[in-house]
């Protein structure tokens, strides 16, 4: 309940720290590319084709997800302003898993 | 699995040098743009605008932890008719800046250079040195509509949809390394071709009204802070 009535408050205040924010806005971009990385080199090794990278890329967002909720002892709110830690700029994030999944399946799978 | 056997030589010739020169050629960007643009100088009294605006905002949404008497000093100080800086600086006449202004020419001359010669110079490079190899398949099933975004320079009909050429690796490649960048480099860094891209567009889309007109926001501000009904909060 407590929660609840100072998120309200939160919002109307806009008592966050924009420079904080930015630069926890930063470290999170640099997690979800090494993560995506990371996934994407493990993809491309392993040979997974179709969905199953993609499956593949999906869990380990969850366990990012669960490193960052952990890391903000449960109180993402307190950290950023309203985004859920499980869509966090999937795009950039596609985007690098895609390009190290075709770089590494193909540097070891196709030739 | 694979119904097409490519040869190793294209890997290590082909393959390899576009993912490392397109990772070289962003990282040089970088540099090359450090060494060319020069810090945007900003003016004493822009900042001074700036921090007046932000005081004024903050009275209006934190006045009501004060006393009535500090937030009325307060908006004394800065709406008097005469001497309170948000009124001062209604009256300031306007100065937009100036697009002849040879200074500003040069930078944005500078920035397009910069966008220009290695999309121009390094794309038609590339393009040229590794025009017509199948480089790669994609590990996953696509439809024949990226045929034509995959497969640029290579005209086979009854190729699979999945491989991709050389042409097409690049763009990929200037596409995808975006975020690796911003992982290299930090998250202001001018490696990147698309982004700079989207950045001329936008800048074209807004060339209508350049910069807000400060008196504008000196305006609302003022009324807003004038309009405000005190309420001691504690």
């Amino acid at each position: 309940m407590s929660d609840k009535s100072s998120k309200a408050e939160k919002k109307n205040d806009e008592c966050y720290n924009t420079a904080a924010i930015t630069n926890n806005v930063e470290a999170l971009e640099f997690g979800r590319t090494c993560q995506s990385c990371a996934a994407g080199m493990a993809a491309g090794i392993l040979g997974l084709t179709g969905f199953q990278g993609f499956i593949l890329y999906f869990i380990s967002v969850g366990i990012q997800a669960v490193i960052w909720n952990v890391k903000s002892q449960g109180n993402w709110l307190s950290y950023f302003p309203e985004r859920n830690s499980f869509t966090w700029s999937h795009g950039n994030g596609l985007l690098t898993f895609v390009l190290l999944w075709v770089f590494f399946y193909g540097m070891v799978h196709v030739y | 699995m694979t119904d097409l056997l490519l040869d190793p030589a294209i890997r290590t010739w082909v393959f390899l040098p576009i993912v490392v020169i397109t990772f070289f050629i962003g990282i040089l960007r970088h540099y090359v743009s450090l060494l060319l643009m020069n810090k945007k100088k900003v003016e004493l009294e822009n900042i001074a605008d700036g921090q007046y605006l932000l005081r004024a905002r903050l009275l209006r949404e934190n006045g009501r932890f004060l006393p009535k008497t500090s937030f009325n000093a307060r908006r004394q100080y800065l709406c008097a008719e005469e001497t309170g800086y948000l009124s001062k600086a209604q009256q300031r006449p306007a100065k937009g800046p100036n697009p002849m202004d040879p200074s500003q020419m040069t930078e944005m001359l500078k920035g397009n250079m910069m966008n220009m010669i290695p999309m121009i110079v390094v794309g038609g490079w590339i393009n040229w040195t590794f025009s017509g190899f199948v480089t790669t398949r994609v590990p996953f099933p696509l439809t024949l509509k990226f045929k034509a975004m995959l497969q640029r320079g290579v005209d086979l009909v009854s190729l699979d949809s999945a491989w991709v050429s050389s042409a097409s690796w690049y763009f990929l490649c200037m596409f995808g390394l975006r975020s690796i960048y911003t992982l290299v480099l930090g998250s202001e860094n001018a490696a990147d071709q698309s982004k700079a891209m989207e950045d001329q567009m936008a800048m074209t889309g807004s060339a209508v009204n350049p910069q807000a007109d400060p008196r504008a926001a000196f305006k609302g501000e003022w009324e807003a802070l004038q309009m405000i009904q005190h309420q001691f909060a504690l």
